[in-house]
């Protein structure tokens, strides 16, 4: 019950519930908005300029072999929580009074939902290679059609394989 | 019982447990352009800071939300919390999992980088 009905968007919706709380976005670990449950004056291109940003926000530390799993940035009338999870990352924009547990509670347990729907979720194993040809270096990739547009809209539950980016904690991610 | 002379006495006193190898702050102060001011921090975290300011201004720009005031890092090794202050000086801390980030926190606000013992 529940979470197999459920949309990125609405859980992301949830945040709101704790009070101060703006909006919130996914990004994948190479910086592509996923899903996002935000006003729309944060447009689809604004969101696609800030994903690979934040990500290298959250590199930052990848020069000392040091994992980011969460990072608060806090701004003077605002703050920005970003969570990493297997996927990529929780962004949370929210006002600069916001109740920070309460937040970073709601951002735990979006995570955990957010890992149960199965785009959002921990990559599958790779599969056993195959006996009679070798497998090809790509053939761990999932086959997903990656989208073609250079902007695409983003679409509620949308995913794309994740090829490279930052490891979060926890996170399964081939480095490229 | 063995007795020792004073100077054995001496040379073989151990080190106060958890001195040595107890929980250790690195910290830095870095001028508005990145130049290492005070502190006790490698060129590398020096190196992080300034690249990671400068990003969390570009989101906080992109965002409509101005220049960063404080950004604060769980790590999985530990915790690191940068300050910028009126000035524009960055002020960096960071430390393994032994302390607390808050009081990390605590360690840059109590202002332990003002001597400038770099």
């Amino acid at each position: 019950m529940g979470a197999v009905s459920e949309t990125p968007s609405a859980i992301l919706s949830t945040l709101r519930d704790v009070s101060g709380v703006i909006g919130s976005f996914v990004v994948s670990a190479d910086g592509e908005c996923i899903a996002r449950d935000i006003a729309p004056m944060f447009t689809n291109d604004l969101l696609h300029d800030v994903g690979p940003r934040i990500m290298r926000l959250a590199q930052a530390f990848s020069v000392e072999r040091s994992e980011v799993m969460s990072c608060l940035v806090r701004y003077r009338e605002h703050t920005l929580l970003v969570r990493g999870f297997s996927r990529g990352s929780v962004c949370v924009i929210s006002e600069a009074n916001v109740n920070l547990p309460a937040l970073k509670m709601g951002v735990t347990l979006s995570v955990r939902r957010l890992s149960s729907i199965p785009e959002f979720g921990a990559a599958p194993p790779a599969p056993p290679p195959s006996k009679s040809v070798a497998p090809a270096p790509s053939a761990a990739r999932p086959s997903v059609a990656l989208p073609t547009k250079a902007h695409p809209s983003i679409p509620v539950g949308a995913s794309k394989p994740v090829g490279a980016g930052i490891q979060w904690r926890g996170g399964v991610v081939s480095k490229s | 019982m063995l007795e020792l002379s004073e100077e054995e006495d001496v040379t073989k006193r151990k080190a106060m447990p958890g001195l040595s190898q107890g929980p250790r702050i690195t910290a830095t102060r870095l001028s508005a352009e990145g130049q290492p001011i005070a502190g006790n921090a490698s060129e590398e975290l020096v190196e992080i800071v300034t690249y990671m300011a400068r990003m969390a201004d570009l989101v906080g720009e992109l965002l409509g939300m101005d220049a960063f005031v404080s950004v604060d890092f769980s790590l999985s090794d530990g915790s690191c919390v940068v300050n910028r202050e009126r000035n524009g000086d960055l002020v960096a801390a960071r430390a393994g999992h032994a302390i607390d980030i808050n009081t990390l926190r605590a360690s840059l606000a109590g202002g332990d980088l003002r001597g400038g013992h770099r």
